[in-house]
């Protein structure tokens, strides 16, 4: 009964604000958007039909036995969800419709989490902020009052996290990436990345200020989204775009959130935000560059710059036989994945596991090196013998013991 | 009034709060501008001292032996002159011993087994690295990872442990009775070269593929894989290993930009580079304080320590065979592979003694010389032909035995008890007794 009326306060509101209609018109654009992303990236069809052989999320150990469809059925489930986020999104501009657009959107959103969870390899930043969004849209109070502030703290945290390595400030982030306009030498690079580092940790706070430089600091921010297309493709433009689009609801509709102090009504709002701040800031906590060691990670934005390269050997120890399986770390992943110890812990885990009955395997031995693109030397990221009789295993919320501090 | 005076004190706060705004958003911007700052000063630290190739540290585990003794077998000895110890009798019979390890996966040579007491120790051009017992049965075997044009170098072997490189870009230090894994550096793209071994140090040449075709010489610990120097990067692959003149403290090798390189095994620096007429990829051969190199120019000269050209001979086809000094009649001998040839000439003069072609146009293998028992002076041995090898006068050129190999012989001979120790271009190991 009271989660039925907490819903239906939603709704309530979300009628009430056409600027918050029009916003649940562009958060359901996100998800076609979404759906190109996947449909022409590509890799959706090999991590998460069934049977798929690709790494489980930490939090989600048991994935494979959710991996229940076929690729057509991954195929026709995706252009179901396009279908879905095109109807959506229009029905979301009828005040009559909300009702039904907002369990509509619910749903798009469990479809989105159902892949995404499915396999580690779906991580992304551009995944994990429209989903904070949509989640402050669905069901905290006070949308206009927090969906701000939420923004406002990607920005924030990723500014902090620019600052934590060397890889932005430098440019060295951006120095073998060909798209980056001629005419932009290191030097203008490295003002430019300062730039955007005092617009995300100063700038940032400007969007939830009662100031006029609110909208120079929007129109900065939408520039440097539009100028990220040249080292992220379309999709994360496009999703921040999205994201950013209730700034100009507001204006564009002069709607201004109606704050309540009564903590009965914040409260919900406060808590998300302390758990938001929370993940963020995990990281920092945990001793060691999250940019290489990976850890603290999942529970926050990361970034870019986490520009990592590695290499990794694994020995595999037989009777009168050793093979070197696996040496330079996956190239083919992510940006943010490729050097992730994780991704290496599951090949181990896995090597383990499909020798464990050979009679003639004694065990393997596991090294990573790791460094950010700004570090002189690889470091030893891991370094562990006899993997498979110590049995490691991973956490995503603290320190792990066999990762070395970076 | 009061409400103006309400107006006024709302005024006033919020005044008050964007000074203090301000004041704290000035706070982190000079904050910020101290990054910037340290992080401009890094940019050009990194830019003056950033290594164009990755350096990996040590896999794990150390060398427990001391001192570490190791003797150079890939050309029999530091200087690579080829000339085996002692004296020896050949019945001039040629033994299987392993199965076919090498499939010819890439042009160079193919990789000439070290051997001991304790076995066989060799590796193929499909990756794998194997010890064998003297009888050829497999004691062990590793497979190197991202090896796919295989391990092309002779290992250095000491009393317990072995080095080698491999195209993956890596040096390993293997424990001889198990093949475990005592330490690995990642020096570069490919190593096609045999280690060499200096006062503790592994001397090797290596090969980069980024940011361009690149190479150096690299004297990693042999104890623990700990990088000592290296030497400036070459603007080409060096594939040829390092001739080492251990009482004067210096090495040289050849790059494929054509120069050859002599290189402070103290510290790494270039002592003189002299460019020569064609890419070498053999190794030089250092005898009575002199230098003597093939290259692809075609040419077989003789250079001074000093890097002056003492001669030079024009030898009508490309070589990357390594010259093969007799020592009775300081002679030295190589093959053309172009157009099999092979060649006798004067260490001292230069001057041509024979020249003979042979059935061979991929002679690109290394001979050796030995003093034959039988026939009581040093003789060469050689593939004379693709499928055979050949015990040849080093006076005359005359064949005295042709020995059927069946298999093409690229690399070159490892000596060790009255036998030779062959690994075959599309075959496995063989021994000649």
């Amino acid at each position: 009964m009271i989660l039925k009326h907490y819903i239906q306060d939603q709704i309530k509101e979300i009628s009430a604000y056409k600027s918050l209609r029009w916003y649940g018109f562009f958060l359901s654009l996100t998800h076609v958007v979404t759906f190109f992303f996947w449909h022409h990236n590509g890799t959706i069809y090999q991590n998460v039909i069934k049977n798929a052989n690709t790494v489980c999320w930490p939090q989600i150990p048991f994935c494979e036995s959710l991996r229940i469809l076929s690729p057509f059925g991954v195929e026709a489930s995706l252009y179901v969800y396009l279908c879905l986020a095109f109807f959506t999104a229009f029905i979301f501009l009828n005040k009559k419709f909300v009702t039904l657009a907002y369990w509509l959107f619910l749903v798009l959103n469990l479809i989105k989490f159902y892949f995404f969870f499915l396999d580690y390899l779906m991580m992304g930043n551009y995944h994990y902020m429209p989903f904070l969004v949509s989640f402050c849209f669905l069901f905290i109070r006070q949308k206009l009052f927090f969906i701000p502030i939420l923004i406002t703290s990607f920005y924030f945290f990723a500014g902090l996290l620019k600052i934590s390595n060397l890889d932005w400030l430098t440019g060295l982030a951006f120095s073998q990436n060909l798209y980056f306009p001629l005419f932009f030498n290191e030097e203008v690079k490295m003002t430019l990345c300062f730039y955007i580092v005092c617009l995300e940790i100063i700038g940032s706070w400007f969007l939830i200020l009662k100031t006029r430089w609110k909208t120079a600091i929007l129109i900065q921010f939408i520039l440097f989204h539009i100028m990220s297309y040249f080292f992220t493709g379309y999709f994360y433009p496009l999703i921040m775009l999205c994201l950013l689009s209730l700034f100009f609801l507001v204006f564009l509709f002069q709607e201004r959130a109606v704050t309540s102090l009564h903590i009965k009504k914040l409260w919900p709002g406060v808590l998300f935000m302390c758990l938001v701040v929370a993940g963020n800031l995990l990281s920092f906590f945990i001793p060691g560059k999250e940019g290489v060691t990976g850890e603290g990670r999942l529970w926050g934005v990361n970034m870019y710059d986490a520009h990592t390269q590695c290499y990794s050997q694994i020995f595999l120890k037989f009777k009168n036989q050793t093979i070197q399986e696996s040496f330079q770390s996956h190239a083919e992943y992510a940006l943010r994945i490729k050097c992730d110890p994780y991704i290496d812990f599951n090949t181990v885990k896995k090597a383990c596991a499909y020798y464990k009955d050979e009679p003639e395997f004694i065990d393997l031995d596991w090294s990573l090196y790791s460094k950010l693109r700004s570090d002189l030397e690889y470091k030893k990221i891991v370094n562990e013998e006899n993997v498979c009789s110590k049995n490691l295993k991973y956490s995503s919320l603290r320190k792990n013991p066999w990762i070395k501090s970076y | 009034m009061k409400q103006i005076s309400m107006i006024n004190r709302q005024e006033k706060h919020k005044k008050v709060f964007f000074i203090f705004l301000t004041v704290i958003m000035l706070g982190v911007f000079i904050f910020l501008l101290v990054f910037f700052i340290k992080a401009v000063k890094y940019r050009k630290h990194y830019e003056n001292t950033r290594t164009h190739y990755r350096i990996f540290p040590n896999w794990n585990k150390i060398v427990e032996e001391d001192p570490i003794e190791v003797v150079s077998q890939f050309r029999d000895n530091d200087k690579k002159t080829g000339v085996v110890r002692g004296e020896w009798s050949l019945k001039g019979k040629v033994k299987p011993l392993f199965d076919k390890i090498n499939g010819s996966l890439h042009g160079a040579s193919k990789a000439t087994p070290a051997v001991d007491e304790s076995g066989i120790y060799v590796g193929s051009d499909a990756g794998w690295f194997y010890k064998l017992d003297h009888k050829g049965n497999l004691i062990w075997k590793i497979y190197l990872a991202k090896t796919e044009q295989g391990v092309h170098g002779t290992a250095l072997l000491s009393k317990k442990y072995l080095w080698i490189g491999a195209y993956n870009g890596v040096l390993y230090c293997l424990k001889k009775q198990t093949g475990e894994v005592v330490w690995t550096i990642h020096l570069g793209d490919a190593i096609g070269s045999s280690p060499s071994f200096y006062k503790g140090q592994i001397i090797i040449s290596v090969e980069l593929l980024f940011p361009s075709y690149m190479g150096y010489v690299a004297s990693v610990s042999a104890r623990d894989g700990t990088l000592n120097w290296k030497m400036p990067l070459t603007s080409a692959h060096i594939h040829s290993s390092v001739a080492i003149h251990k009482e004067k403290g210096y090495g040289v090798t050849g790059a494929n930009n054509n120069y050859l390189f002599k290189i402070d095994l103290n510290s790494g620096k270039i002592l003189w580079a002299l460019q020569m007429k064609g890419d070498i990829k053999s190794t030089p051969l250092i005898y009575k304080d002199r230098i003597y190199v093939t290259n692809w120019g075609p040419q077989f000269a003789a250079i001074s320590e000093e890097g002056k050209i003492l001669w030079s001979k024009d030898i009508k086809s490309a070589s990357q065979s390594s010259p093969t000094l007799v020592p009775d009649k300081e002679l030295l001998i190589f093959g053309t592979h172009r157009k099999g040839q092979l060649f006798s000439v004067s260490a001292k003069d230069g001057s041509i003694l024979w020249e003979k072609p042979i059935d061979n146009d991929r002679a690109m293998a290394s001979g050796v010389s030995f003093f034959s028992k039988r026939y009581k002076k040093y003789l060469f041995l050689f593939p004379c032909e693709t499928t055979a090898i050949c015990l040849i006068e080093p006076s005359n050129g005359n064949i005295l035995q042709k020995i059927h190999t069946g298999f093409l012989l690229t690399g070159s001979f490892t000596d060790f008890k009255n036998r030779f120790y062959m690994g075959f271009n599309d075959g496995g190991i063989s021994v000649l007794y």
